[in-house]
């Protein structure tokens, strides 16, 4: 359960191709670091995982996955107010087919994340940090047991950044879920990333 | 006073003005607040259309009773089809709407040229109809407000998530695209049936103001959505109050007080337009 596979995929936007012909194999229950340079299709690949992005050619596997998505904080900007506790309510939407779950659940994910005492101000008045708590918190709460997070050490104090590796590791080895970072700081997840691949120029290279 | 606040034109305003900020706040959300402009402006070219085919003689234009009936039905005609076609993308560019609304507002005029019937109606509508409007409008407009509303709100969690952020809802398991089709549905069924028995200023009016007033007070979604909706009946009931007082024309008063609403609104909370 849990195993996202790629064969021969290749991948990008319209029919500009940005990765080649990639095959990738993320057993349940891996850690993966993936770094390189800027434009060089880290964050396509990343989509490329999720589904959001059409392969142009090969195919993908996700047997029994169930994602959990942390994008850049950008894509997260709200253009009405909305609290830290409204944001993660909706993160649940997609592991809940029904009734979502209880306001307790909601608040555990933001605690988890240490940012319980945000989940009631708005959004949109966080700083980059107390964002990126709250994207996790959101994240954890579509229960996943695959968790892509696009560049969320970018701009985060290293308090933040620290939290951040922490309850990665904890998901990782003590609940079981594959994790996927995108980062340009992949010294962060010494120690608890068990892969680290490198995208570049259109392709994947696996460092020993 | 009274008899006023009860005749037809105080009900069409509160109906609009309870219902049409939930739409307004899914433009907001899809940062589509010009949208909100470009689909008002082509449900008036849809109106102008069938004007236009009822004077040339052609066969399902001349079908239509009256007037009124013939407007529903070229709102619904032009507009449906060019939201879902729009819908398929993503996200909107400016460009896009403004190239939509020049387009619409041009090919109305010509349609209209020598067409006094629909010259004189296509005036009204745009001056905001809600004096003029009759039982059959009304009925019309709460039936399918009402309705467009209910299901707004029932749906709400995951539309909102859908606008707000796609590629997470997607990547939770979400179909974005069909939660973009009901959208965009109960979005052109609003729009057209508002138009076509208002007129698009007071459409445009009632769909971003309220929601525009909300945002600069409220904290969370929940507070803005009841916000929007006081703001959406309060803006009714001000500018039919006014309206009756000085005389003046209902729908640009209405409309008025709401754009006063909003200036008073950024100047309390310290907002600017140019921010």
């Amino acid at each position: 359960m849990g195993a996202v596979h790629l064969q021969s995929a290749t991948l990008g936007y319209g029919r500009n191709a940005v990765l080649h012909a990639i095959n990738l194999a993320i057993p349940a229950g891996d850690f993966v670091v993936v770094g390189g340079p800027n434009g060089g299709g880290k964050s396509t690949l990343l989509k490329g995982i999720a589904g959001l992005l059409p392969l142009l050619e090969g195919t993908r596997s996700v047997n029994g996955v169930r994602f959990g998505y942390v994008p850049q904080q950008a894509a997260a900007e709200a253009p009405l107010p909305i609290t830290a506790l409204e944001l993660v309510e909706l993160g649940d939407l997609g592991a809940t087919a029904g009734g979502r779950r209880a306001r307790p659940f909601h608040l555990q994910c933001l605690r988890e994340c240490r940012a319980e005492a945000l989940a009631h101000r708005p959004f949109g008045q966080l700083s980059g940090g107390q964002r990126q708590r709250v994207l996790l918190a959101r994240a954890l709460a579509a229960c996943p047991n695959v968790l892509l997070l696009d560049e969320p050490t970018a701009g985060v104090d290293v308090e933040t950044q620290l939290m951040l590796a922490e309850r990665l590791s904890l998901a990782n080895r003590e609940e079981g879920m594959s994790v996927i970072v995108v980062t340009h700081e992949p010294a962060v997840f010494d120690g608890i990333a068990r892969r680290t691949l490198v995208v570049s120029a259109g392709n994947i290279c696996e460092q020993p | 006073m009274m008899d006023f606040l009860l005749t037809k034109p105080f009900f069409a305003a509160l109906i609009m003005g309870l219902c049409c900020p939930l739409v307004g706040r899914h433009l907001v959300l899809g940062r589509s607040v010009l949208l909100g402009l470009a689909l008002p402006q082509v449900s008036l070219t849809g109106v102008a259309l069938v004007f236009f085919g009822a004077a040339s003689g052609w066969g399902w234009c001349t079908a239509f009773t009256d007037d009124t009936t013939r407007a529903f039905f070229g709102a619904a005609l032009l507009t449906l089809p060019v939201l879902f076609l729009l819908a398929t993308r993503p996200r909107l560019s400016e460009t896009t709407l403004a190239f939509v609304y020049l387009a619409a507002i041009s090919i109305a005029n010509l349609l209209l040229c020598g067409n006094a019937v629909g010259e004189t109606y296509t005036q009204d509508l745009f001056h905001g109809r809600l004096l003029l409007i009759s039982d059959a409008n009304l009925a019309v407009l709460a039936a399918t407000l009402g309705v467009c509303t209910a299901a707004s709100l029932l749906a709400r969690r995951r539309i909102q998530l859908t606008l707000l952020d796609p590629d997470f809802a997607r990547a939770s398991g979400i179909d974005t695209r069909r939660w973009n089709r009901v959208t965009a549905l109960l979005n052109g069924a609003v729009i057209c049936v508002a138009v076509a028995a208002t007129g698009p200023l007071v459409t445009f009016g009632f769909l971003i103001l309220p929601v525009l007033c909300a945002a600069a007070l409220a904290r969370s979604l929940r507070a803005h959505l009841a916000l929007a909706l006081a703001f959406g009946a309060g803006m009714a009931v001000a500018g039919c109050a006014l309206a009756y007082q000085y005389d003046l024309p209902l729908g640009d008063c209405v409309v008025a007080t709401g754009c006063v609403a909003l200036l008073l609104v950024y100047a309390v909370r310290g907002c600017g337009f140019f921010k």
